[in-house]
């Protein structure tokens, strides 16, 4: 009688704690980690595919300080090389060299004429931008993991509504799978992969490739490799200053 | 007596006074249709922008003139019961109408365009700008419909679309965040100019509004103004109403007539003026060297009746007053017959119209020469005028001559 109970309570000692549920502000926390750290330096590729099927690539590096300092420096091809941009809180600015000056664009814009928008690649903050709630899954599709639906704070933010999943299992450890943005109508706008998942060194393991499919504009799809993520522990504000841009 | 002289010296010499009386009458003749068919140019331009384009008025936040090229949305105000009561209370206004204009992208989802987007109230927008939709199949009703479209024919074919396809019209809302609604094609028109034809789409103003999230609001309100005749409100009636509207309105919105509006259209109405100006003068300064080289030949010619005349008695004055009186015969009848002829073209031709197609549009017009009485009484005295100042010197040179040299001249 004493084996039993002293194997069952063994067992019950070993066993692993029930896992947590996933919160909603986790997925997303996860996620602005995972994607937009505090501080780091990355180096990527853009390729945008148009409707004719043309393509075109960018090579850039992009710099970010805590939520609202991003800069981004595009060094390929030769005819947008010293191109840059920099997001100061709600502001986002292109530094075009020939004109050796900065002027305002708007979050909306394309990003360099792909299917991202400026927003996109300069201002992902989901924590700040979205109040998220968990969904059973995806809309339309049958992705697996942890889903949430992310609704606008406010009218200034670029999609009215996202669909972010996560891989299943523990927060810490899940991965973005997809994401879907819609319009204030309901519309959805574009849809996006991760893929690629790999360690960038620092403790980092993220997806290394988005493809973001332009859902409205059909032959249209961009895609974001990053080919270098260096998480930082601090970065000069001196780099995030309009001045700065072109030196 | 003056008078029978002067009639039998002109008769005398009828060959002379005949080709003289003719060339006045080509002259007055080309001045009067020229007026008439360029003031009827001016009417069509006019009625353009007043009736198919701009409405005669409009009604904008302050600082629209500068973001309307860039982002007008950026300066749609609210509109509410109290502003549209006090413009519609305005003396002179006739029907106002609202009016969201912004840009955006249109799409098959295998072609798309960029384009300016007109979202109009098909109600009352007929009621500002009755030839809006003269173009449109089935008129304003291609938009009574929700989620219709209606583009222009060459948009449509560069998009491959048809009456009754669907496309997505993709814009960004007034915060900035983007938004699309699919539509169906309603109507495709034709006939309007290439950049119309191309870069503008219409929609109801319900789902311009839900698409940029701006309900309530308007970025234009058009107003038409009472006509007071000739089917278009004259400058001068706009202008009044303009200034009445502007002070029902206050300090909070702008007010301005569609020439502001449309300085092209302005500038055209008043290039045409100045060449049609032009041509006048050129003509008149024709038909005064006419009548003055006329004149001139005949006193030359007749330096010995002159000079019998100053023998018997003729007083001097009377001289000058006869070729005066002979000048003023030929001015003022090759101008009534030009007038007369200039006059009978422009009214025949304004029955039946002049089919005219503008530069850069693929539709013709049609240009309604106007006639007018005080145009036809200013050309007639204007040539009897100008006929007795190009005489007044050589008469008087006659008058002063030595009667015994003159009956001496050969």
């Amino acid at each position: 009688m004493f084996y039993p109970i002293v194997t069952a309570l063994a067992l019950l000692a070993t066993a692993p704690a029930a896992a947590e549920p996933v919160s909603a502000a986790a997925v997303v926390t996860r996620y602005d980690a995972l994607m937009s750290p505090a501080a780091f330096e990355a180096t990527m590729v853009m390729i945008a595919r148009r409707e004719d099927g043309s393509e075109r690539s960018y090579t850039l590096k992009s710099l970010k300080l805590g939520t609202d300092k991003l800069r981004a420096t595009f060094t390929a091809p030769a005819n947008a090389k010293g191109q840059e941009m920099l997001r100061l809180g709600d502001t986002l600015y292109s530094y075009l060299p020939n004109l050796k000056r900065a002027v305002r664009v708007a979050s909306r814009d394309s990003f360099m004429g792909g299917d991202f928008n400026n927003g996109d690649v300069l201002r992902v903050n989901y924590t700040a931008d979205y109040t998220p709630t968990l969904v059973p899954s995806a809309e339309g599709t049958s992705a697996e993991g942890t889903c949430a639906s992310l609704e606008a704070k406010g009218p200034q933010v670029a999609y009215d509504r996202i669909e972010l999943c996560l891989t299943p299992g523990p927060i810490d450890k899940a991965q973005p799978t997809s994401a879907r943005y819609y319009a204030k109508s309901g519309k959805l706008l574009r849809s996006a992969i991760f893929s690629d998942v790999k360690d960038f060194g620092g403790g980092l393991v993220r997806p290394g490739t988005i493809v973001m499919k332009n859902e409205v504009q059909l032959q249209r799809q961009s895609t974001m490799r990053w080919e270098a993520f260096e998480v930082k522990a601090e970065i000069s504000s001196q780099r995030f200053v309009v001045e700065d841009l072109g030196r | 007596m003056l008078l029978k002289l002067a009639a039998r010296s002109l008769t005398r010499h009828s060959r002379r006074s005949a080709l003289t009386i003719g060339a006045i009458a080509a002259g007055t003749a080309v001045v009067i249709f020229a007026w008439g068919f360029g003031e009827g140019i001016v009417g069509w331009m006019t009625r353009t922008a007043q009736n198919a384009r701009l409405g005669a008025l409009q009604v904008h936040a302050p600082g629209y003139f500068d973001v309307k090229e860039a982002d007008p949305l950026k300066s749609a105000f609210d509109v509410d019961d109290g502003l549209r009561a006090r413009l519609r209370g305005t003396a002179g206004v006739a029907a106002i109408t609202e009016r969201l204009l912004f840009a955006g992208l249109i799409t098959t989802g295998a072609r798309s365009s960029m384009v300016q987007v007109e979202a109009l109230d098909p109600v009352t927008e007929p009621g500002v700008c009755p030839d809006r939709f003269a173009a449109v199949p089935g008129g304003a009703a291609a938009l009574k419909a929700p989620r219709s479209v209606v583009l222009g024919g060459e948009l449509a074919k560069s998009l491959g679309v048809k009456v009754g396809d669907s496309v997505t019209v993709a814009t960004a809302t007034a915060g900035g965040a983007q938004n699309a609604l699919d539509f169906t094609v309603s109507a495709i028109t034709a006939g309007a100019g290439f950049l119309e034809s191309k870069r503008i789409i219409t929609m109801g103003i319900a789902d311009g509004r839900e698409l940029t999230s701006t309900e309530g609001r308007a970025v234009e309100i058009a107003i038409a103004v009472a006509p007071d005749g000739g089917g278009v409100a004259s400058d001068h009636l706009v202008e009044a109403v303009r200034a009445r509207a502007q002070q029902a309105v206050g300090t909070a919105f702008e007010v301005n007539s569609w020439q502001t509006l449309s300085p092209f259209m302005r500038d055209m109405v008043g290039r045409i003026r100045i060449v049609l100006r032009g041509v006048s003068t050129v003509l008149f300064i024709v038909v005064v060297f006419g009548i003055a080289n006329t004149m001139l030949m005949s006193i030359f010619e007749r330096v010995r009746e002159i000079g019998t005349m100053l023998a018997l008695g003729m007083k001097r004055r009377k001289i000058i007053q006869l070729f005066l009186l002979e000048a003023s015969i030929l001015a003022g009848s090759g101008a009534l017959l030009g007038t007369i002829a200039g006059s009978l073209a422009v009214v025949i031709l304004a029955q039946r119209g002049i089919d005219f197609t503008p530069p850069g549009s693929t539709t013709q017009a049609v240009i309604m020469p106007v006639w007018s009485l005080s145009l036809v009484l200013l050309v007639i005295a204007a040539a009897v005028a100008g006929a007795v100042g190009a005489t007044a010197m050589p008469a008087r040179r006659a008058s002063r001559m030595a009667p015994t040299e003159a009956l001496r001249a050969t």
